[in-house]
């Protein structure tokens, strides 16, 4: 088995080793270094080491990777279309598919699917895998896995994409432990060697730290991916994507999980759950908070407003981001006409991505904004219409 | 009725660095704190425990130092901590956790009737291990639970948060869950409960403790995966002003809000 050794007679007790260990693996015992069951046999003591003092012992097992090709990705359902997230894993599949000449297939989960599985034809894919049945209508983990773990044992996929959504990250791992096989949450690279191995980048310690991480020795590579972090696939417009209705064996939809009631949330009925959001400030003029709405409907975001805007009545008080309104963590959100005041900005500052428009180049707004743009909001405007049509 | 509360120690800093030179992670300090989300988990399993007369154990798998998030949890009002901690089980990535963890449960408590988890950790950051020690446990899994109702000694209603839906659920035992921070301020335990705290009432287990103890399904060898390299995310340019032309505005934002996959141009709607 795998383990740290340490070799006493090199070692001269200098600790660099237990600094540089990230996990609190490493601390002098009796005067000697040892390590506990915190080391995930990262590499860093190793490297660190001024007298190569410390090893990693491995012996692994090998697959044979020849008898794994093609790439499956698992469709995410949401109300009663393909929810986008799925077209983005398919164009990621694709690219790393054409690396190898491996087929990509995408299988959904669900009830009454028969109208929405056409939408994913014409985009390249082999085969779209239906699996239609009311026990499928509401995500159970333990039924979705075991439907999904019985059409993919039978299958030797290379590689399974998963959305990581709330269902998703639930799915995901209950597929892999089945299958004995590791699993990459939340990568934001994927990529794709010759010899089948998917090099998969993520990040972890909250996005402090990125991590390369392998699957080399099982198969399928398993893999969760984000909402809007790959490009989604191109519409080809042919025949692609062969339907194929999938049944599933009764057996299979038993659970001691049953479904009581669905509740469907309302869509942000305050800012504060909204992830896309324009805000209009005090510098917009009036005769143009039209078309400002149009560009939120045209980028699928919702409005929100400083305090000002809020005293004369323009926008709802839920609606009102900051210290005596509400606080965001949008995915973006672009400030038109805002000064930035601290009041303002509390309530939004860790949000992802910061856009801001204002006129005066010296507006604080300017100082959180990962991307400002000295401009007139009117006149920024009338581009947009000049380059993507009217707003109105 | 036995319910099992599953903590991890975490650094208790997320800003960890990585020397540009050597590879190797630098930290700060060598803090370290329960998992945030654990103390979530923990509120619930009470509220299950108070309605039920449970007998709750919080368990965890770490070094000696993890002792100290064990007292934590029993500080909280868990009955007994189980501190799970071998060489062999160095290394180990999500599947061998889980699998471990597993094997613990179905050791030590082969009646258990709920596994509670946290949502995630805060430094493997994978929200996966819930669901993978389900699996091996063959038991069902509900991730993100919200809310629970009538709460019985066979069966539980959990409400799960799935997104755009809240989902209610009547689940009979034995489960494993996960508990999401949406139900509630968890409590913090105070100074002198913990001060009282008996760190000998910890148990320890080892591999020779569990009824599989084949090391190769442990630690590193039970590890489909492994972590190459580990470096630093690039951020592109943190604060850029543009101040030139209308058009040039128009284009950096365009620029901004395609390559992040927020717009695609002329044929998005
Ligand atoms: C206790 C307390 C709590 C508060 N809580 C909040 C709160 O929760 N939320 C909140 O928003 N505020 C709050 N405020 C108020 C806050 O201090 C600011 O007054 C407010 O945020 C300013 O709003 P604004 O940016 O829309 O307007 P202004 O400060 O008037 O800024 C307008 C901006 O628009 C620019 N501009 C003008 N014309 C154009 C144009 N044609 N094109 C482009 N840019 C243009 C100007 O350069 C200016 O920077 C609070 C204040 C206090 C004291
Ligand atoms: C930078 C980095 C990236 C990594 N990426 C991956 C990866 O993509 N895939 C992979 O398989 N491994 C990965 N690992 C390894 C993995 O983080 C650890 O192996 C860890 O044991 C499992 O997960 P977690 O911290 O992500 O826990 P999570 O799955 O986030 O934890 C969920 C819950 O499980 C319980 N739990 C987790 N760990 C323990 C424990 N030790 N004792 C008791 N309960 C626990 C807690 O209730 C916790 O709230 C990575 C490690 C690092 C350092
Ligand atoms: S860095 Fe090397 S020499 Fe120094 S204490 Fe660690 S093992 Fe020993
Ligand atoms: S291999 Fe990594 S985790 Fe293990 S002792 Fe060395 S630095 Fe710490």
């Amino acid at each position: 088995m795998g383990e740290l050794r340490i070799n006493h007679d090199k070692c001269v007790v200098c600790k660099q080793c237990i600094t540089a260990c990230a996990f609190n693996a490493l601390s002098v015992e009796d005067g000697h270094i040892s390590v506990n069951s915190a080391c995930r046999l990262c590499g860093s003591c190793v490297k660190k080491c001024p007298l190569h003092a410390i090893e990693i012992v491995e012996d692994r097992h090998v697959i044979d990777r020849d008898q794994y090709h093609d790439i499956m990705v698992i469709a995410e359902i949401d109300g009663s279309t393909i929810a986008p997230v799925s077209y983005e894993l398919i164009g990621e599949a694709l690219k790393l598919a054409a690396i190898r000449q491996d087929k990509v297939s995408v299988a959904v989960l669900g009830y009454q699917l028969d109208d929405m599985v056409k939408s994913l034809k014409g985009y390249g894919l082999d085969h779209i895998y239906v699996f239609d049945d009311p026990s499928l209508s509401i995500f159970r983990c333990d039924v979705f896995a075991n439907v999904l773990y019985d059409f993919l044992s039978k299958r030797k996929d290379n590689v399974v994409l998963i959305p990581a959504t709330l269902n998703g990250r639930s799915l995901a791992p209950s597929i892999a432990a089945r299958f004995k096989t590791g699993l990459t949450a939340d990568c934001t690279k994927l990529e794709m060697r010759e010899n089948g191995d998917l090099v998969q980048i993520r990040p972890a310690f909250g996005g402090n730290i990125m991590a390369m991480i392998l699957n080399s020795h099982a198969r399928p590579q398993m893999a969760t991916v984000r909402e809007k972090v790959m490009d989604r696939a191109i519409y080809k417009n042919d025949d692609s994507g062969t339907i194929e209705k999938i049944m599933v064996e009764p057996s299979l939809l038993q659970s001691s999980v049953l479904v009581e009631t669905v509740h469907d949330l309302p869509k942000a009925s305050n800012i504060s759950s909204a992830t896309r959001i324009i805000v209009i400030g005090r510098g917009v003029p009036v005769s143009d908070h039209p078309r400002i709405h149009g560009l939120a409907k045209k980028l699928d975001a919702t409005i929100g407003y400083t305090r000002p805007m809020v005293e004369k009545g323009i926008g709802s008080v839920l609606y009102q981001i900051g210290l005596s309104g509400r606080t965001v963590k949008a995915d973006w959100i672009l400030t038109l006409g805002v000064s930035g005041a601290i009041q303002f900005t509390a309530g939004m500052d860790q949000s992802s991505l910061i856009l801001a428009i204002n006129n005066d180049p010296n507006a604080s707004i300017f100082n959180i904004a990962h991307h400002g743009m000295v401009a007139d909001v009117s006149q920024w405007l009338d581009e947009w219409e000049k380059r993507y049509g009217s707003l109105q | 009725m036995k319910i099992i509360v599953c903590i991890k120690q975490v650094p208790s800093t997320q800003k960890v660095a990585v020397d540009p030179t050597t590879g190797v992670l630098i930290r700060s300090g060598i803090d370290t704190k329960m998992n945030p989300y654990d103390l979530y988990a923990i509120d619930l399993a009470l509220q299950i425990k108070k309605s039920t007369k449970a007998q709750l154990t919080a368990i965890t798998m770490g070094p000696d130092s993890a002792k100290a998030v064990l007292k934590e949890a029993m500080a909280l009002g868990c009955d007994d901590g189980v501190l799970i901690s071998d060489r062999a089980f160095a290394g180990a990535d999500v599947l061998a956790t889980s699998y471990t963890l597993a094997s613990v449960v179905s050791s030590i408590a082969k009646d258990v009737a709920l596994v509670v988890c946290g949502k995630q950790t805060t430094d493997g950051d994978t929200a996966q291990v819930g669901a993978e020690m389900a699996a091996h446990l063959k038991m069902p899994f509900v991730g993100l639970v919200m809310g629970i109702h009538d709460v019985t000694t066979t069966s539980i209603g959990l409400t799960s948060d799935q997104g755009n839906q809240l989902v209610d659920l009547n689940v009979n035992y034995p489960a494993v869950i996960s508990v999401s921070e949406k139900v509630g301020q968890p409590d913090l335990p105070s100074y002198f409960r913990l001060s009282q705290m008996d760190e000998t009432k910890i148990k320890v287990v080892t591999l020779q403790d569990l009824d599989d103890h084949d090391p190769n399904h442990y630690g590193l060898s039970g590890s489909p995966t492994q972590v190459e390299k580990i470096f630093e995310p690039t951020h592109d340019n943190d604060h850029v002003l543009i101040h030139g032309s209308t058009k040039e505005a128009m284009d950096h934002f365009v620029e901004v809000m395609t390559s992040n996959h927020y717009f695609r141009g002329k044929d998005h709607g």
